[in-house]
């Protein structure tokens, strides 16, 4: 028997709502959010599974043309090629140009996994009456597909799951949309006194691939070390691009991400000898000021003892 | 209902439900501002005036060339060493162009993120939160080093430290520079013969180790020292002291000691600060700097690559004594063989053959027992060398009966005059 899969309910969530409720609160997290008024409702889970479509490498999206005189592709990431550093009177038999380039299938997948995953650990919060959930945690797995495409650009499959804990304020009207933080019972309530509120998880995705030019390898002659610009050009462009996707998901909603947890890997790509893959992820809280509470009083100096 | 509602706390919950019910909610800024900040340290800066503006990073990658070392005695391998600090200044100084393009006055919680790639990639990433902090009217440095006045600062400040670490250092009248940095990649050399020898009897100090360790240590300081110096500081704070062996192997030390770089800019009295217990104590969340290495992986990394360093160690130095004390079994076995076979006969009238075969099997074990104190296997080099010699004996065993010195041991093992004491 197949449920829709837009159905998050289950039998569980029916037995939290007139039940006990579950939690991943600790003692602290439980009395802090009390002190606001809140409760807990119960464990809410988002989870959502993508594969990642097929794209090829964009050679001739190069800026340089494919000299034939055929009609440039065109690429809508970025694409930044790197010359070869040999030189022109080196006579060297092999010039290879470097070019990183955006892989935007990948963030794409990434992107819609995050955003089915975040959809229904809403529906959930809701279904408890939830008005938002704190302390969730995201985690983002890649896995090879079970068949398909092997090699320097199979096929890959990006599995997002969420895991919070629904709070509510009893009493109150519901909320448009629960708001989502991951940040813990305390820092929820510290933000709050603080005069913020935490209003949405924001999620940036950057990944870009370093397609190395006869500048990021000189075989074994080499007796300096030698700057790699352009993987450190790729690490910086991944991390821009997630930045920029970051600020945009949270730009309707606050006016800052905070806590952001920067996940920052460079490493090789499966069959592709001298191609790497730059890839970052930032998980973040969005959160805007509450109107007319600005606290500026600095916080007392404290030695504390154990 | 006396439920959660009527607790006076519970207004503040109101207000931020009411607050999220608002649909336009942004109080105006265009762009929002993005910080790996933890909830304290972004309420401590937005109370003390600093205002969050960006996350940054900046990247640096360096392909390391031929690497030499040589196999006895220590020494540092400058060629590590200078890509690592080559990778470290190209990731500052995009970090630090980060910073400036997003109008920043310097970057707090710089993390430093060292990887590497194989044997031939090395990579920093530096990581942190660019803020505003408009910079003070420095007086000259106290420091003495220096002959003239460095620049004031044009480019944002680095540091590694945490928010309130941050606060507390300006409260108290400081400035933080820059991010500075003592880097030492050191070879340590292989135990010489007679170590290795002793080494299967007894305990001592492992001299090149301590030496080593000690010089690195020493070298990294004095580079974080100079740096310091070079900067107009007048000392450095936070020193985080990594000691690593990543990809080439346990003789090779790493030693990176990052620190940032204060000067005093101005008299301010520090608070007496008050003493409290903290109920909320045990929770990782809590400390601020427990809670941004949870979300790296940094140390895991470290602490997994010294156990990798502490298994190669044991590897290499607990096996030995047991492979000496088989090899040492077999060879008295075989003296006792040939003094029981010369207990029985004259030696000397044994057949030429039968001599020769005992020279080729001493040798043999012999070198084999050189070779297996040394921590050498037995590879297809040594048995060739071994077997040269064994022939080479032999040789000289034929042509001259008795006058090879290995055969006059044999001869003086096996004859009855060695065992006739009894």
């Amino acid at each position: 028997m197949t449920r829709p899969q837009n159905d998050v309910s289950s039998p569980r969530l029916a037995a939290e709502r007139n039940g006990a409720w579950g939690s991943d609160l600790s003692a602290a997290d439980l009395s802090a959010l009390r002190s606001v008024g809140f409760e807990p409702a119960g464990l809410v889970l988002g989870v959502s599974v993508n594969m990642v479509g097929y794209q090829p490498t964009p050679y001739w999206a190069s800026g340089r043309g494919s000299g034939l005189g055929l009609p440039k592709w065109k690429f809508s990431g970025h694409v930044q090629t790197f010359d070869c550093s040999h030189g022109k009177s080196t006579g060297a038999t092999w010039h290879g140009y470097g070019r990183n380039w955006q892989l935007t299938t990948h963030e794409e997948a990434v992107d819609k996994a995050y955003a089915s995953a975040f959809a229904r650990l809403q529906r959930q919060a809701e279904q408890l009456g939830g008005h938002g959930v704190v302390g969730a945690r995201t985690n983002v797995v890649w896995q090879s597909p079970p068949r398909g495409r092997r090699g320097a650009n199979a096929s890959r499959v990006v599995e997002f799951s969420m895991i919070g804990t629904a709070v509510r304020r009893p009493g109150a009207a519901p909320l448009q949309r629960p708001f989502t933080c991951h940040l813990s019972g305390v820092e929820f309530v510290k933000l709050l006194v603080a005069g913020w509120v935490p209003s949405t998880l924001a999620v940036g995705v950057g990944m870009v691939r370093s397609d190395g030019g006869c500048g990021s390898f000189r075989g074994l002659s080499a007796k300096a070390n030698w700057d790699v610009p352009q993987y450190a050009a790729a690490i910086d462009r991944a991390r821009a691009i997630a930045v920029r996707r970051l600020a945009a998901g949270a730009n309707a909603t606050g006016d800052g991400i905070l806590g952001v947890s920067a996940d920052i890997n460079f490493g090789d790509v499966p069959g592709a000898e001298s191609s790497k893959l730059a890839s970052v992820l930032l998980v973040g809280t969005a959160v805007r000021r509450m109107p007319g509470r600005r606290p500026r009083q600095m916080p007392d100096l404290g030695l504390r003892l154990t | 209902m006396t439920g959660p509602a009527s607790h006076p706390g519970a207004a503040l919950g109101d207000a931020a439900l009411a607050c999220l019910r608002d649909e336009r909610g942004t109080t105006g800024t265009a762009a929002p501002f993005t910080s790996n900040l933890t909830v304290d340290e972004a309420v401590l800066l937005a109370a003390s005036g600093h205002p969050v503006l960006a996350l940054v990073s900046g990247a640096g990658v360096y392909h390391l060339g031929r690497v030499h070392r040589p196999w006895f005695g220590n020494g540092e391998v400058t060629q590590l060493t200078t890509a690592l600090y080559q990778a470290r200044a190209a990731a500052v100084a995009n970090l630090t162009a980060a910073a400036a393009e997003a109008g920043g006055d310097g970057v707090a919680g710089v993390r430093l993120d060292l990887g590497f790639m194989g044997s031939t990639l090395v990579r920093f990433v530096a990581t942190g939160t660019a803020l505003q902090h408009p910079p003070p009217d420095l007086p000259a440095p106290r420091s003495y080093h220096l002959k003239k006045d460095p620049a004031p600062p044009t480019e944002p400040f680095t540091c590694h430290l945490s928010g309130q670490q941050l606060v507390l250092l300006l409260g108290s009248g400081y400035q933080p520079l820059r991010l500075v940095m003592g880097g030492c990649v050191y070879h340590v050399g292989h135990r010489r013969p007679v170590e290795i020898i002793r080494s299967a009897t007894s305990d001592f100090e492992l001299a090149d180790f301590t030496q080593a360790t000690y010089e690195a240590r020493s070298l990294a300081m004095e580079r974080l020292q100079h740096e310091a110096t070079a900067a107009g500081a007048d000392g450095v704070v936070g020193v985080d002291v990594i000691t690593a062996t990543h990809v080439w192997g346990p003789r090779i030390i790493e030693f990176l000691a990052i620190g940032t770089a204060v000067r005093r800019v101005n008299d301010a009295k520090p608070s007496t600060p008050k003493l409290f217990v903290d109920l909320n104590q045990g929770r990782a969340g809590a400390d601020p700097d427990a809670l941004r290495q949870r979300h790296s992986g940094t140390d895991a990394v470290m602490a997994k690559n010294d156990d990798r360093l502490n298994a190669r160690l044991r590897e290499s130095g607990i096996g030995m004594p047991w492979r000496v004390t088989l090899t040492a079994c077999w060879a008295l076995l075989w003296i006792a063989v040939v003094a029981l076979v010369g207990h029985s006969a004259v030696p000397h009238q044994l057949p030429d053959w039968l001599q020769a075969l005992f020279a080729v099997t001493a040798i043999g074990w012999f070198t084999s027992l050189l070779l297996t104190v040394a921590g050498r296997k037995l590879s297809f080099a040594t048995g060739l060398v071994t077997t040269t010699h064994g022939v080479g004996a032999a040789v000289a065993q034929f042509g001259y009966p008795g006058r090879h010195p290995v055969g006059e041991l044999i001869v003086f093992l096996s004859s009855p005059r060695s065992i006739s004491l009894h």
